[in-house]
């Protein structure tokens, strides 16, 4: 469990604190919205899932 | 809206919230229990500054709104290592904030929590009164009125003041749980996420993707595009890592998430369910933001949120205003109790107890509510104008996060010293202040302008050794946290560890009057029970560390351990030595004993190897035997016939005679053959052997005291294991006398009697001769 917190812990800060200025130059991107941001609530929504399923096995 | 409307409505919702907590306190306790209560009050984290500020930094900055909400996400991630390590912490020792653990775990400094204590007042109180502000802003804009109207938040602050005095002080031991007031943060945790997706939802249909190509159109691009440069960058992490620390260090995150949790398990719900609700309070934020600022660019972007929300009409203003101020208030009401906890516990109990006074600690605490909220109000009147909400929450938040190098070392770094925390503690704060507080201070017009017009360029406040272009608050963040972690690890490791604090015993009559005296006949009940279940000879110490616990729990660890002081005499020096010494003694024993138990294993399967030998020397020495032994039968048959022979009769005797040489050379040759295994150390270990079928034969001794036993019919011959030598048996053995038996039964013995060596023979016919 700790173990895996730990892992979890670092990929969020892979997701969350990389220099996105290399990634992301467009300001809109697919259906018209900016994909910096389509990215983040993307990958936050993925991180949640991953907590959920790190919570709900022992 | 008119602005009796709107104070109906402000003054509705906060009596609905009376009335909530009050149900609550009567009949709330399934819905107390629950983990999702726990996960909305949580959201408590969400204030005035996420449901109106984020959207005007969005509209200014871009992106950088979202760390404040990453930064928690992150710091959920690791709840196994942290917040149950915490949890259990705080459930051992009544912990009812970081300054009480610093204070327990930095040997037990009332200056540590005092400073910390006095430190989080101080940095929480813009905290405070941006939401104040945020409340007054926004009653103003909605209800129209151009005059600055302080008074709406001077009436919010009363009755908030009221409403945490009524549910939150109520008793003195604040680690008991606050039914009614948690389950109105939950429920306002819920009011301000409903209100916030019904915007988006507004934002949503109304507009779709269009403020984005909008606001492409008229060069807003940068607020879409991720931060720029390493500057970007630095902001971006620094800001995460500050919402980090500020997560678990703010004194009413600490509140709710440890002091008002009954349940650890609630903990892996809200490990992913309130990134969950943080995530969706943000969705909405930069469509209206990008809205704001292309529909009301002469609107203060604060107030972003309110002028979209009017465009949907009065019910979705109304609502947008109370979600603010239920994000506003219930932080307000969590915070300040907390703050107010804080001082009874480390400036106001340690006071009153020097004056005798102790028995008005309540009354002092709620005292401590009023006067906190009543500062930050003037705070707000004296310096709220010259930041953005967001600017005022950050320097609070970088004030919190400098506990985090002395609380986070200290829970996971056996090294760190209490000098080490005090000197990292002091020059955090000090930084803080000239990085931080200094220029707000110019920045709000209290101090001159040209404050910092003189100094050499290394030194300037807002960019330390020439630093340029980094923001300001990621810039104090920065340094402050590394002049305090640098100042504390340095000392830490000049130093050695500090002792720990001597033990104290006390008499149970004692603590128990103590108990009472603070708080009340039940906590008499508690210790005297404790009492009873323990055992064992520091039962005394045991007691005194229970009731300090408990003391601590509602006065606060410094006043008592202060008052323990009295009660208690401190254990012996010599009493603890000696308890040292025992407990070496003891660990020598045990590992003699495990070395000990270690042999015997050994020694057992040696001795299984060698009883598996000698069943085996035994099944082919007894084979071996047989055959003679079935010739001497056969030949004594046929002598005891009539018909035989004399001249038979001499052949088969010569024949018998044979055979038995033959058998005895055989035992002769066991005989040997033990006398080189023997060991003469050793004593025999006792055996039973019968190694022909039927009765056994009373046995005569050959040689009148020679040693061998005779045994009755009926029992079987025994005797000891072969060993030693001596004259006796080996002229015995080099003369066996035959005996016989009436019912061919034969037996042999190794016999040994009066510790001599034992002699074999056996017996074949009556009547035999014997030497």
């Amino acid at each position: 469990m700790k173990a895996r917190s730990l892992a979890l812990f670092l990929l969020g800060l892979l997701l969350f604190a990389s220099p996105f200025a290399l990634f992301f130059p467009e300001p809109l991107g697919p259906w018209g919205l900016p994909p910096f941001y389509l990215y983040l609530f993307l990958a936050w929504a993925g991180f949640v899932l991953l907590l959920f399923l790190n919570a709900r096995r022992p | 809206m008119s602005p009796e409307a709107l104070l109906a409505g402000l003054f509705l919702y906060l009596g609905l919230l009376f009335l909530l907590a009050r149900l609550g306190e009567e009949r709330g306790g399934r819905l107390f229990q629950s983990p999702w209560t726990y996960t909305l009050s949580l959201g408590v984290y969400a204030t005035a500054w996420t449901f109106f500020g984020s959207a005007g930094w969005a509209a200014t900055s871009g992106p950088l709104f979202l760390t404040i909400y990453l930064g928690p996400t992150l710091a959920l991630a690791l709840w196994p290592l942290l917040h149950l390590r915490l949890l259990r912490l705080a459930r051992a020792h009544r912990l009812t904030s970081w300054a009480d653990f610093l204070y327990l775990r930095y040997g037990r400094d009332p200056l540590l929590g005092a400073v910390a204590a006095g430190f989080l007042v101080l940095g929480l109180l813009p905290y405070l009164a941006l939401q104040l502000k945020a409340i007054a802003q926004a009653f103003l804009f909605l209800s129209g009125e151009a005059r600055p109207l302080g008074d709406v938040a001077l009436y919010t602050a009363l009755l908030l003041a009221f409403f945490t005095i009524l549910f939150g002080t109520r008793r003195l031991d604040p680690t008991e749980r606050h039914r009614g007031l948690v389950l109105a943060v939950a429920f306002e945790g819920g009011v301000k996420l409903f209100a916030m997706l019904a915007l988006g939802l507004y934002a949503l249909l109304g507009h779709g993707a269009e403020p984005f190509r909008e606001a492409v159109r008229r060069g807003l691009d940068p607020l879409l595009l991720p931060p720029q440069g390493l500057e970007g960058h630095l902001a971006w992490t620094g800001l995460t890592f500050l919402a980090l620390l500020a997560f678990l260090f703010l004194p009413r995150q600490f509140h709710v998430a440890v002091v008002e949790n009954t349940d650890e398990r609630h903990l892996a719900l809200a490990s992913w369910a309130f990134p969950l609700y943080l995530l969706l309070l943000n969705l909405p934020i930069l469509p209206l933001a990008l809205l704001g600022r292309l529909h009301h660019p002469e609107v203060p972007p604060d107030l972003y949120v309110l002028a979209v929300a009017r465009e949907g009409g009065a019910a979705l203003a109304f609502l947008a205003f109370l979600g603010g101020v239920s994000a506003a208030t219930a932080m307000v009401v969590v915070e300040t109790l907390a703050l107010s906890i804080l001082v009874s516990h480390h400036l106001l109990a340690p006071l009153l107890l020097r004056r005798q006074a102790l028995g008005h600690l309540l009354l002092f605490r709620r005292g401590t509510v009023l006067a906190v909220l009543l500062l930050a109000y003037l705070y707000f009147r004296l310096a709220g104008e010259a930041y953005a909400l967001v600017g005022m929450g950050l320097i609070s938040f970088v004030a919190v996060a400098q506990l985090a190098p002395a609380g986070l070392l200290g829970l996971f770094w056996q090294g760190s010293t209490r000098e080490g925390a005090l000197a990292g503690l002091f020059g955090g704060i000090l930084v803080w202040a000239y990085t931080l507080l200094l220029p707000a201070l110019v920045r709000s017009g209290w101090l001159p302008q040209d404050l910092f017009a003189a100094l050499p360029s290394f030194l300037h406040p807002e960019g330390l050794f020439g630093v340029r272009g980094l923001d300001p608050v990621v810039h104090g963040f920065l340094a402050s946290l590394l002049a305090n972690t640098g100042l504390h690890l340095l000392v830490s490791l000049r130093q050695p560890p500090s002792p720990p604090p001597s033990g104290r015993a006390g008499e149970e009559e004692a603590l128990a009057d103590l108990l009472e005296r603070f708080l009340g006949p039940e906590a008499r009940e508690s210790l005297k029970a404790y009492a009873r279940s323990l055992k064992g000879p520091d039962k005394a110490e045991r007691l005194a560390e229970r009731a300090e616990a408990l003391l601590a729990g509602a006065l606060g660890p410094a006043t008592a351990r202060l008052l323990l002081l009295s009660a208690t005499r401190e254990v012996p020096r010599e009493a603890v030595e000696a308890a040292a010494r025992e407990s070496q003694r003891v660990r020598a024993y045990a590992q003699a004993l495990e070395a000990a138990r270690r042999e015997l294993e050994a020694a057992y399967r040696r001795l299984e190897e060698m009883d598996r030998l000698k069943d085996e020397f035994l099944a082919t020495v007894s084979h071996e035997l047989k055959t003679p032994l079935t010739a001497v039968r056969a030949l004594a048959e046929i002598l005891a016939q009539e018909e035989v022979g004399e001249e038979e009769r001499r052949r088969f005797t010569a024949l018998l005679a044979q055979e038995a040489a033959r058998l005895s050379r055989l035992v002769e040759e066991i005989l040997a053959y033990t006398r080189l295994e023997a060991r003469p150390e050793e004593p025999p270990a006792p055996w039973t052997w019968r190694p022909w079928p039927g009765r056994p034969w009373p046995f005569r001794s050959p040689w009148p005291g020679s040693g061998a036993s005779a045994s009755r019919p009926g029992s079987s011959p025994s005797g000891s294991g072969p060993t030693g030598t001596g004259p006796s048996r080996s002229s015995s053995t080099s003369s066996p006398t035959p005996c016989a038996t009436p019912e061919a039964g034969w037996s042999w013995s190794f016999a040994r009697k009066r510790g001599r060596p034992a002699s074999a023979w056996w017996t074949t016919a009556p009547g035999s001769p014997r030497p």
